[in-house]
C-alpha cells in the first residue's frame, strides 16, 4: 500500500486559481501586468478598436481633471492620477470607508500605429476617455532579393 | 509525530491563515462588490451585446460615510451616469441607492481588447448609524462621486446630556 501525500500549499494554489475564476477577473482580483509598482488602485479599463482609433475608457471616479497625465512613449500609453482625499473635511467621524485614496499607475502596449500628435483626452462623470487615432497606413517597402 | 499529523497541522495553519484573509478581504472589498444586471437596450445592437457579454457582472461601488453632530453624509463612487440616472430612498435605517450604467450608443463600429467595467442596473443598500430626516434629504454628483447629504432627525440630533456636578 502506499500514501499518496498532498502536498498543501498546491491544494492552496489551487484553490486560489478557482477564486480567481470565482471572481471573473475583475481588475480588483487579479495580477495584471498594466499594473504599475506604487499604484494603490487600479481603474476598470475598457479599450476598443475602431477601424481608425482605438478608445480607452477608465472609471476614475473623484480624481480632478489637473491630477491626470496620460503620456504615449515608444508605443506604450501611461494613464495616471491621483484621487485625493476631500481636504475641508476632518479626518474623524468615519464610519465607512471603501474608498481608495492615492495615486493609480496604468501601461498599456498598443500598436505602435498609433498617432502619438493627435491623442486627446476627455473627463466625463468620472469617466475619462482617451481618443488615439491611428496612424496613415504606410505602404509596406518591399525588399527585392537580389539573384 | 507523523507525517500525517504533521501535515494536518500544516492544513489547519494555512486555512486558519486563508480564512484571516478571505475575513479582511470581505471586510474590505466585497460590500462595495455590486452586482450589475443587464439594462434595458443592452442588445440593441452587435457592438453593445459584445461589450455586455465580456464585462464583469460585478463592479466595485465603493461608499464611505461619515458622520458629525448634525448629519450623515454618505459618498458612493458610481462613475459614468447622468444624475438623474440614479434614485435614491431612505426605508427605515438604510441608504438605497440603485441606479443604471448603460452602455454609450456608439456609431462607430469596433472590436474590444479589454472589458473590465460593469455595465447595466445596479442597487447598493448602505445601513445608517443613525435615524434621519429624509425630507430634507440632498445629493449631488461631481465627476462621477455621488453624495447624499442626510440631516440627523431631530429627536437624535441635539441629544446631548450635560452631566451636573454636585
Amino acid at each position: 500500500m502506499s500514501l499518496i501525500v498532498r502536498d498543501p500549499w498546491q491544494l492552496l494554489d489551487q484553490w486560489r486559481k478557482e477564486m480567481d475564476q470565482v471572481l471573473g477577473g475583475h481588475p480588483m482580483a487579479r495580477d495584471d501586468a498594466t499594473r504599475v509598482v506604487g499604484s494603490d488602485w487600479m481603474p476598470a479599463v475598457d479599450i476598443k478598436e475602431e477601424p481608425d482609433r482605438f478608445v480607452l475608457h477608465a472609471d476614475i471616479p473623484g480624481v480632478q481633471p489637473e491630477d491626470i497625465e496620460v503620456s504615449m512613449d515608444n508605443g506604450v500609453l501611461t494613464i495616471r492620477g491621483e484621487r485625493r482625499h476631500e481636504s475641508q473635511e476632518s479626518t474623524e467621524g468615519y464610519k465607512r470607508l471603501e474608498r481608495q485614496h492615492g495615486v493609480f499607475i496604468r501601461r498599456f502596449a498598443l500598436p505602435d500605429s498609433v498617432d502619438a500628435e493627435r491623442i486627446a483626452a476627455t473627463g466625463n462623470n468620472g469617466v475619462l476617455e482617451v481618443s488615439l487615432p491611428k496612424a496613415e497606413k504606410q505602404q509596406p517597402r518591399k525588399i527585392q532579393v537580389k539573384a | 509525530m507523523s507525517t500525517l499529523q504533521q501535515l494536518r497541522e500544516g492544513m489547519d495553519r494555512a486555512w486558519e491563515t486563508l480564512q484571516a484573509g478571505w475575513r479582511t478581504l470581505t471586510q474590505k472589498a466585497t460590500q462595495a462588490l455590486t452586482l450589475f444586471r443587464p439594462g434595458e437596450g443592452a442588445d440593441d445592437d452587435e457592438d453593445r451585446r459584445a461589450l455586455r457579454a465580456a464585462s464583469p457582472g460585478w463592479g466595485l461601488l465603493a461608499a464611505e460615510l461619515r458622520e458629525d453632530d448634525g448629519e450623515v453624509c454618505v459618498r458612493l463612487e458610481a462613475p459614468g451616469l447622468e444624475p438623474e440616472q440614479f434614485d435614491i430612498q431612505v426605508l427605515e435605517r438604510i441608504l438605497v441607492v440603485s441606479g443604471e450604467k448603460a452602455i454609450a450608443r456608439e456609431e462607430r463600429r469596433g472590436r474590444y481588447h479589454l472589458t473590465e467595467r460593469a455595465y447595466g442596473r445596479f442597487e447598493r443598500a448602505i445601513p445608517l448609524p443613525t435615524d434621519v430626516d429624509e425630507s430634507r434629504a440632498s445629493a449631488d454628483y461631481r465627476r462621477g462621486v455621488l453624495t447624499v447629504r442626510l440631516p440627523k432627525h431631530p429627536r437624535v440630533a441635539s441629544r446631548r446630556i450635560a452631566v451636573q456636578g454636585g
